[in-house]
């Protein structure tokens, strides 16, 4: 009986894994495939989700397969969708260094490359945020805001120090404030690794060594909600905290912002408008058109006045005006 | 006097205790925030967290088995404890909904182990990973907030001075001493790590003991995944990420044998503060967080190598006392 029913669950799993592969659609339809890194995280579901929509106004057949941060996963994966057959390859490198051989494969058979967030040597063009110069826009915002209400920001930065997208924000952000000239000092950095949980150990301890922090600067939604956290917990008055965001890509950093808490502002980094740029550029290559080295996907400071520019409030998780945002492209 | 400091060198804990201490004072005279009320509740609150999850694997390991899917139960215990809090605004039925649900995953954990006779870290192995996956799949990898009023209450809350998690684990914690010391059960868990065919022979009942405590642990990981989730006022999928491998080490830290039948409750508490305060140090000291894992690493290691030969050279002192 049981060795039945795992008999027949283990021919239904059989058939979906294969099933799943073969692009579909009209025959001709542009053929794009797109390995994720990390389907899991938040950010990249919303870029999947936004692209296959994206996709699917525009007549583009589009596969998405993840990697799930596993570099050997990614490179047979891509090697997959080669062989059936697409136009073009997508790319968000778990690690843009490994990825040069599967380009020279894909570019010696004529499939054009886009690599999402990070560049690689060869592919035809890399859509993404430029994460120094979007940190410089929150430490310039961040500078502007503490001049106009007289603060002496002490600074407690959550960051994510592994990866260099989270560096270079962090980068940004230094140097956004220093060319300010305002008076600030950062405190102490820490590491987050991007979670909530550990955001806000790493926050309590170095909140008791600096009772004194007034400013939190994290390198995600998750970094700066989980040191707002440890603030509370650790009883500290929330009203002369200034907490600012990164990304704004999803419930988190949008209950924050609406409700009475101290987040005051997040990067917006728009996930959905990276979704709708990669099947743009996919459209674009194929039809033989060149494209820049980066193809840059806008950022805005999002703070309680300007949201309703960018968002419509009446969607869970607020639905992206993507019109606004195009708007925002140079 | 020799007599006294005799006994306590000869004490299990002895040489951990020390190092304990050790650090403590290490860290009291670099950081002056180290030995204030504020930060020794911030260390037992967060040791208290892994004690919990602690207590039952020490009985797991001491049963000679390995349990490596407390990571993931974190995660999704903590994510059908905030959705029943939200779905029926009761932090009461929010406990029982995440402790049922790891009693369960242990016990399929047991069950995988005595009656499927899979060895433990295959089974838990693959439960870690469709664990994680349900949590991902059911939240979207997105993570969910807590709606109700009090519920962070029980993370963030103290009862006097004392942090509520931190009382949590000092009651499991003495219950468990009392269970593993002086109890038929306790008995038998020692009993069948350190030898599972004596046991089995001598007619104990080694399965059902087996599942009783993969069904404890997987409790206990929940009542841990609760306390979480409240601090965080959310159930978040990728709760507990390495976890497993966290109160593994903290555990073998503080003398508790991978072989079974081995160590004590006591000097697991010792590990897990020692590995505690040194992450909470290491912040204290606004150290670069690439250095956390090296100095983890080698604090595993040191205390082990140092614990070890302390063992021998009593061992050594002892035959050479027989003879």
């Amino acid at each position: 009986m049981l060795k039945n029913a795992l008999r027949v669950a283990a021919c239904a799993l059989v058939a979906t894994a294969c099933g799943n592969g073969q692009p579909e659609g009209a025959p001709g339809a542009l053929k794009v495939g797109y390995v994720v890194n990390f389907m899991s995280h938040e950010w990249y579901q919303n870029i999947c989700k936004a692209a296959q929509r994206h996709a699917a106004t525009q007549g583009v057949d589009l596969v998405i397969a993840d990697a799930n941060m596993d570099v050997a996963a990614q490179i047979s994966k891509a090697e997959n969708l080669l062989a059936q057959g697409v136009d073009v390859l997508v790319l968000t490198p778990v690690d843009a260094k490994a990825m040069g051989p599967v380009v020279q494969q894909a570019k010696a058979a004529g499939v054009k490359v886009i690599t999402e967030s990070n560049p690689v040597p060869g592919s035809d063009t890399y859509v993404g945020i430029d994460n120094e110069a979007s940190g410089y826009k929150a430490g310039k915002w961040f500078a502007q805001y503490a001049s106009d209400r007289g603060l002496n920001p002490r600074i407690l930065v959550i960051g994510f120090p592994n990866f260099e997208d989270c560096r270079q924000r962090v980068a940004g952000f230094k140097r956004g404030l220093a060319e300010s000239g305002i008076d600030y000092a950062i405190v102490q950095e820490v590491d987050s690794q991007g979670l909530k949980e550990k955001a806000f150990k790493v926050a309590q301890d170095a909140l008791t060594a600096h009772p004194d922090i007034n400013v939190i600067f994290g390198i995600n939604d998750d970094s700066t909600s989980g040191g707002m956290a440890a603030y509370k917990a650790a009883g500290l008055d929330e009203g002369g905290l200034t907490a600012i965001g990164f990304g704004f890509e999803g419930v988190v950093g949008q209950t924050a912002l609406m409700g009475d808490t101290s987040y005051r502002s997040a990067l917006g980094m728009f996930p959905d408008f990276v979704g709708v740029s990669l099947v743009d550029a996919a459209i674009q290559l194929h039809a033989g058109k060149q494209l820049p080295h980066h193809y840059e996907t806008p950022t805005i400071m999002i703070t309680k006045e300007n949201v309703d520019q960018f968002y419509d409030r009446s969607a869970q998780p607020f639905a992206m005006k993507i019109d606004a945002v195009r708007n925002l492209l140079p | 006097m020799k007599k006294w400091a005799g006994r306590i060198v000869q004490n299990e804990q002895a040489g951990l205790l020390l190092a304990l201490i050790l650090l403590c004072v290490v860290l009291s005279l670099l950081s002056p925030v180290f030995f204030t009320a504020i930060n020794i509740k911030n260390v037992l609150r967060d040791a208290a967290l892994v004690a919990i999850a602690g207590t039952g694997m020490v009985m797991v390991i001491l049963l000679g088995e390995i349990d490596l899917s407390v990571g993931s139960t974190q995660a999704v215990a903590g994510i059908v404890a905030v959705s029943v809090l939200n779905a029926f605004s009761s932090v009461v039925l929010a406990l029982g909904a995440s402790l049922m649900l790891g009693a369960f995953i242990g016990l399929l954990n047991g069950l995988l182990i005595t009656r499927a006779h899979i060895n433990s870290l295959i089974a838990t192995l693959g439960m870690m990973a469709i664990l994680r996956g349900s949590a991902m799949v059911s939240t979207g990898a997105v993570s969910i907030q807590g709606a109700v009023d009090g519920f962070v209450e029980v993370g963030t809350g103290h009862i006097g001075p004392i942090p509520i998690p931190v009382l949590i684990a000092f009651i499991l914690l003495a219950l468990f001493f009392f269970v593993l010391h002086y109890t038929t059960f306790g008995r038998y868990i020692y009993a069948i790590g350190g030898n599972p065919q004596a046991a089995r022979l001598s007619g104990l009942a080694v399965d059902k003991t087996r599942i009783l405590v993969f069904v404890i642990a997987g409790a206990l990981a929940a009542l841990s995944a609760f306390i979480l989730a409240s601090r965080l006022n959310s159930g978040q999928p990728n709760a507990g990420l390495g976890f497993e491998l966290q109160v593994i080490a903290a555990v073998i830290l503080g003398g508790i044998s991978l072989t079974g039948g081995v160590g004590t409750l006591a000097g697991s508490v010792i590990g897990i503060l020692i590995l505690t305060v040194l992450s909470n140090g290491l912040v204290l000291l606004n150290v670069s967080s690439f250095y956390h894992d090296i100095a983890r690493g080698l604090v595993i290691i040191l205390a082990v190598y140092l614990d070890t030969r302390r063992k021998q050279s009593l061992l050594r002192r002892m035959l050479r006392g027989a003879q």
